[in-house]
């Protein structure tokens, strides 16, 4: 059976979190809680597990290696006029659909 | 908030000038973190498919290529599309689109294809799916940002309810928890 446990969410005013901050500090901690802190309404910070912060701070720097790429590989399409690249985007596009309908037709 | 973008997008992605629209969804997307993308299996085929087409084929190198398209996986929450939908876009290739934000429970789907924009009003009186271009979705963010400042700052101000409440009162801000919550907070 599956013995993954689903994090634990919640939501609290700020208030209360300054009010219980140890107990705050102490769920996070062991309990793996991730805390949404709301104030007037709005998502205003996030308490997530050290673990959890790792993740987001490797999933930021995956986006931004994405980003790091695409700036590089751009460069093949300087000069090229805007209109020729989205007709080819839209030709190949139809293209793929036919091809996709005859993969399937063909099951 | 989360979204779809089309496989043109992902593929316009590549090419985009400076100062442009897709360039500001790029930085908005993996720089300051403003959304997330959910792909289903459809449009990461498309993707695929796109690139290795001649035109592709003949000005990215291939090593960038396959890069992209293996982090374009890990950058994206994975769908999976059981939902089946006909003729709601222009063209039944952007159906499975359609699907993919219904089976995400997402609101918007950003597209540079025109005719698929051109069916944006049937697409959001159906499903409740904005279909958007890569402009109206930054004038939308910039909005949605702008006003979540100014909810938090004058939440219990009447002077919110001037164009700030007309704007959030357009049915796809309604869509917006935290903008009905700010309207609740306004009342």
């Amino acid at each position: 059976m599956d013995s993954m446990q689903e994090p634990i969410k919640q939501t609290m005013k700020s208030s209360a979190v300054r009010d219980h901050w140890s107990e705050v500090v102490n769920d996070v901690f062991t309990k793996k809680k991730t805390i949404r802190v709301k104030k007037s309404g709005l998502t205003v910070l996030g308490l997530v597990p050290p673990e959890d912060l790792q993740l987001i701070q490797e999933f930021k720097a995956e986006k931004l290696r994405v980003e790091n790429l695409l700036d590089k590989i751009s460069t093949a399409f300087e000069g090229v006029p805007e209109e020729e690249i989205q007709r080819e985007i839209e030709k190949a596009q139809l293209e793929v659909w036919e091809e996709y309908q005859r993969n399937t037709s063909g099951k | 908030m989360k979204v779809i973008l089309d496989a043109n997008i992902l593929v316009s992605l590549k090419t985009a000038r400076k100062a442009s629209p897709i360039q500001e969804l790029r930085q908005l997307w993996l720089i300051k973190n403003a959304f997330q993308v959910a792909m289903s299996d459809y449009i990461h085929e498309e993707v695929v498919r796109t690139l290795y087409k001649p035109y592709f084929l003949s000005k990215l190198d291939h090593d960038a290529r396959i890069e992209y398209l293996w982090r374009l996986r890990k950058i994206t929450t994975r769908v999976e599309v059981t939902t089946t939908v006909v003729e709601a876009a222009a063209h039944p290739k952007d159906d499975p689109i359609v699907a993919t934000a219904i089976d995400a429970h997402l609101k918007h789907i950003i597209t540079g294809d025109k005719p698929f924009q051109r069916k944006a009003p049937h697409i959001f009186e159906t499903y409740e799916i904005s279909v958007l271009t890569p402009e109206a979705f930054i004038d939308e963010e910039k909005d949605f940002r702008g006003f979540s400042v100014l909810l938090y700052a004058h939440h219990s101000s009447l002077s919110l309810c001037g164009r700030a409440c007309q704007v959030l009162l357009r049915p796809r801000y309604l869509l917006y928890e935290v903008t009905v919550r700010g309207l609740r907070n306004a009342e």
